[in-house]
């Protein structure tokens, strides 16, 4: 059924500050917050079930390579190198059917975005001394500034060389867990952890979290839609503030009961069904000639990184 | 406070998966001895809520909004073992599933986040609260305490890790290899923001949510102090 244009616009409502665009106050935040957690992890599965070539490759051999693809990229000083690991997840990243455009905002958004504020500073000569590229502002005398010291402002290369490699490694080591994560389910990540000899105990605490979460955030988002269904203004006022916060802190107080108790109620629950501490999960995965394919492509990748890094 | 990838040189995030390794697995074992079948349900739980913690957001003044990471809440509701374990697997999922914190930093993060944060905060939150009722003010008193001051160690030695890089990776050809400001700079710059304003947010939903658990459910509190007694029992008899 289609939904006439007159239900799907949105008005706004001037009897108050709900919906209404403008400063969000810390319900709406958490609100918003909560539903880009649920609509990423959706997204993840999504692409998680689509056939594309990394869907295809074994979970165990895929988290084992990009692991080591981190590791490597860590290593690395050559920013070209790391680039040219980040080209090829971009390309991986299309021959597994996951949008580029989509791929390129969720890792850039937030972590590298980030590292690029951090790193601003460092491209100036006063982080980074160096021959000047673009000079700013010329001082007669020497300032002296917290631990630094300066007689002019200008972006060195240097500093801007610096934080190519800087950003870009931070870039490529976030594309490579994102690819990781887009194309694998979480079960099957977390089912993979055990070839990696972590222990049995942690993998089944992690698989059962990661279950959980979803359920305390449904409770958490719920308790701040009621909250806010039933507010027209928020108190601004010190005393208001007090009070918002003495909500805040009683609904912690009420999840931290709730988990406790289902925590005990899930024992029970699991013990009537026979656990006795030692678990036996079924591993059904099987390595074909792609895996051996991609695996012999990631370990020459690692190693034509390392020697063109250390040895050229 | 979660370090992505790309910030710690290996040098220093090589070295805290060898510390935190041994760790882990004496926690693990600790836990296995103490509560038997029922540690899976409880860390299992304990790790989704401090992840779900930090999804609360915390109205300050000005309209603007902060959130805890409640590392010393847990410790004092589950105990400091069990918070480490539990602050690390809410950690590992974050870096994994949410791309929050780096894979190479994951035991840096869980050691400032998961061992150091915890353990301040609630044996301070003991110290301040020995022998005191369940009902008695230092309780909450002591918790803000530990929150406030756990918060503020673990974000120091944060800083601390970063500004270490220019020192284990000094610059070659004057290009900076990883995080790239001095330890001056680093440490102070972590601290102050803790200091003035994150430290106080943990400290005040710390001590409001304890404060809440002693007027609803006081038994929660208590269970802490039951492990302890065990654990004392058991000395003894040995």
């Amino acid at each position: 059924m289609e939904i006439p244009d007159w239900l799907s616009q949105t008005s706004t409502c001037p009897c108050c500050n709900i919906g209404v665009g403008g400063k969000k106050n810390f319900v709406e935040k958490t609100l918003v917050e909560i539903a880009g957690m649920m609509e990423r992890s959706i997204f993840s599965e999504k692409y998680a079930n689509s056939k594309g070539f990394l869907q295809s490759i074994d979970p165990r051999v895929k988290l084992i390579t990009i692991l080591l693809l981190i590791v490597t990229t860590s290593f690395i000083s050559k920013a070209e190198i790391i680039l040219g690991i980040y080209a090829l997840t971009l390309l991986f990243a299309y021959l597994s059917k996951v949008e580029l455009i989509f791929f390129i905002k969720r890792v850039w958004l937030f972590i590298p975005v980030f590292a690029g504020i951090v790193a601003f500073p460092a491209i100036f000569n006063i982080v980074t001394p160096g021959e000047p590229l673009v000079t700013l502002l010329r001082f007669n005398e020497t300032i002296h500034f917290w631990t630094f010291q300066f007689t002019e402002i200008s972006i060195t290369k240097e500093g801007a060389l610096g934080a190519l490699l800087f950003i870009s490694r931070v870039a490529t080591s976030v594309s490579l867990i994102v690819l990781l994560t887009l194309t694998t389910k979480w079960v099957d990540v977390l089912k993979s952890l055990r070839t990696l000899r972590v222990p049995q105990i942690f993998v089944l605490v992690l698989s059962m979290t990661y279950q959980y979460i979803f359920l305390l955030v449904r409770v958490v988002q719920e308790m701040h839609l009621a909250k806010k269904s039933r507010t027209i203004k928020t108190d601004m006022t010190r005393k208001g503030i007090k009070k918002e916060q003495n909500w805040v802190a009683s609904r912690i107080g009420t999840v931290l009961m709730k988990s406790y108790k289902m925590s005990d109620e899930i024992h029970s629950a699991m013990v009537s069904r026979g656990f006795r501490g030692e678990i036996k999960s079924i591993e059904n995965f099987k390595i074909r000639n792609v895996d051996r394919i991609w695996t012999g492509f990631s370990l020459s990748l690692i190693f034509a990184a390392v020697w063109l890094n250390y040895i050229v | 406070m979660h370090i992505p990838d790309g910030y710690l040189g290996p040098i220093t995030w090589i070295a805290l998966w060898l510390v935190m390794i041994p760790i882990w697995i004496f926690a693990a074992r600790k836990l296995k001895k103490d509560l038997k079948t029922k540690n899976v349900p409880l860390l299992a739980m304990g790790a989704a809520f401090s992840f779900v913690i930090m999804m609360f957001n915390f109205p300050v003044l000005g309209g603007t909004t902060g959130h805890a990471v409640g590392g010393t809440l847990i410790a004092i509701v589950l105990g400091p073992w069990a918070a480490l374990v539990a602050v690390s697997v809410a950690l590992v999922i974050q870096a994994l599933f949410f791309g929050d914190g780096g894979i190479t930093a994951i035991a840096t993060n869980c050691f400032n986040m998961g061992v150091v944060l915890p353990f301040v905060g609630y044996y301070i939150y003991r110290l301040v609260s020995a022998k005191a009722d369940v009902s008695s003010s230092r309780h909450w008193i002591g918790a803000g305490i530990g929150g406030y001051v756990g918060i503020n160690v673990a974000a120091v030695l944060a800083g601390f890790e970063l500004g270490v890089q220019t020192i284990l990776y000094p610059p070659v050809d004057g290009k900076f290899q990883y995080f790239m400001y001095p330890l001056s700079v680093s440490v102070p710059a972590m601290a102050f923001g803790h200091l003035l304003i994150f430290g106080f947010v943990e400290a005040i939903v710390t001590l409001l949510v304890v404060r809440y658990l002693q007027q609803t459910d006081p038994s929660l509190l208590r269970a802490s102090d039951k492990a302890i007694q065990i654990e004392k029992a058991k000395k003894v008899s040995a």
